[in-house]
């Protein structure tokens, strides 16, 4: 029984949010035990074959099969979201990515870069920490691949633990050049 | 008549061209280093909160630096942007000493650029944006405090907005007043290569910093990495 939760932040992102509410995704997360989604959808429009009523702000929840989904637009609540969730699957954009890293333990994630973006330097982020072993990455085409893998026990083992912020480093800079120190 | 105003335009146009260029902080012998203060004394500091993913960075760096040495501070953020008034307001009670209500203070600018706007329109946009920081960074402390600049340091992290405040900043170096010192910091996001806001300030910014070195350039042209900062 796990909780996951998917985070586009401020962006406009429709086709992970499409990809993760497909029919065919969310009869796999069914039978991958995963028992709540949380969707933060950011400025995109939901799937309309979706039967979701939402309110004004754009909040609403579902159940299909034994999956309940919880959506919406925005969050000003989203540290909390992450502390409640089991996996996050994110945008590359580095504030949701350290957020989850940062957590103590780090929560497994999951960080399928914008395709669509013209300068997607993001990408480049999401790689980078994939490769130094912190996250999996994972393309919106690859999800369903991935997705069993991503939310298996063996990966969960290798993920590398994720540096503290060293709070020291960016007050050095700013003291050394007003002469501080 | 024509010709004598064009040789007065031009010979500003080079005058003002060659005074920027003696200046520049990366050609200052001395390097970046400042005279030393006094560990007790304090600082003033201007912070630009950019929208998005730039001020969830610039919150995280503000986080780490003394407020009772780097005060009074100023927030400087886009109108109607909701989500750097919160984490301005976040910064400045998660410190937990608030002394005096006074310790920082807010100044909303119209935005520069939206996203995708067309190029006409930034024009318009930028200009007032322009204006509005001419005013409220150079014109109005000038009247108030003619030999103080508005802050002794400002932090910025892109995005475009924050060309402008480099530009207005730079008016009171070029007068040889006493000026703001600049830090650009490069997003975390940039691994390899520099943002278009970082490629247009670094030459007119006394600190400019990246998080990943590659994305700094190589050799002596490298830009400074310690490393993540964020």
């Amino acid at each position: 029984m796990s909780t996951i939760l998917v985070t586009v932040g401020s962006t406009l992102f429709p086709s992970l949010t499409d990809a993760i509410l497909s029919p065919s995704l969310i009869s796999s997360l069914n039978t991958l035990d995963v028992r709540k989604l949380v969707i933060q959808y950011g400025r995109a429009d939901l799937p309309p074959d979706l039967s979701i009523d939402v309110d004004a702000n754009g909040n609403g929840t579902t159940v299909i099969d034994e999956l309940r989904i919880e959506v919406m637009r925005f969050t000003d609540q989203f540290e909390k979201l992450v502390g409640q969730s089991d996996y996050v699957i994110s945008h590359a954009g580095s504030g949701s990515i350290l957020t989850t890293l940062r957590r103590n333990p780090p929560i497994p994630l999951l960080v399928v870069p914008n395709e669509s973006l013209m300068d997607n330097h993001q990408a480049e982020l999401a790689d980078e920490m994939g490769k130094l072993g912190y996250l999996m990455v994972s393309r919106v085409n690859e999800l369903e691949l991935n997705l069993p893998k991503f939310l298996g026990s063996n990966w969960k083992e290798e993920i590398e633990p994720f540096p503290q912020m060293d709070r020291e480093r960016f007050k050095d800079l700013v003291d050394d050049l007003m002469g501080f120190t | 008549m024509l010709v004598t105003i064009f040789c007065g335009i031009a010979t500003s146009v080079i005058f003002l061209a060659l005074r920027i260029y003696t200046i520049l902080p990366s050609r200052s012998k001395s390097g970046h280093r400042s005279v030393k203060q006094n560990p007790n004394s304090t600082c003033s500091i201007a912070v630009f909160l950019g929208s998005g993913g730039h001020t969830s960075e610039m919150r995280s760096l503000v986080s780490t630096l003394p407020f009772e040495r780097y005060q009074p501070r100023t927030y400087i953020y886009c109108h109607g942007d909701e989500m750097s008034l919160r984490s301005i307001s976040n910064l400045e009670s998660g410190k937990g000493t608030i002394i005096n209500e006074s310790s920082y203070n807010l100044l909303p600018l119209p935005r520069a650029r939206k996203v995708a706007e067309p190029l006409s329109s930034t024009m318009i946009s930028a200009s007032k944006t322009l204006f509005a920081s001419l005013w409220i960074m150079f014109l109005f402390p000038l009247l108030q405090n003619p030999g103080r600049p508005f802050a002794d340091v400002l932090l910025i992290n892109g995005p475009g907005t924050c060309v402008v405040l480099v530009l207005v900043s730079w008016i009171r170096r070029i007068l040889g007043l006493s000026h703001t010192k600049i830090i650009y910091v490069e997003s975390l996001a940039r691994v390899k290569s520099l943002s278009l806001s970082g490629k247009l300030v670094r030459p007119f910014v006394d600190k400019f910093i990246v998080q990943w070195p590659e994305a700094g350039g190589k050799g002596d042209k490298a830009a400074e990495c310690k490393g993540w900062l964020v």
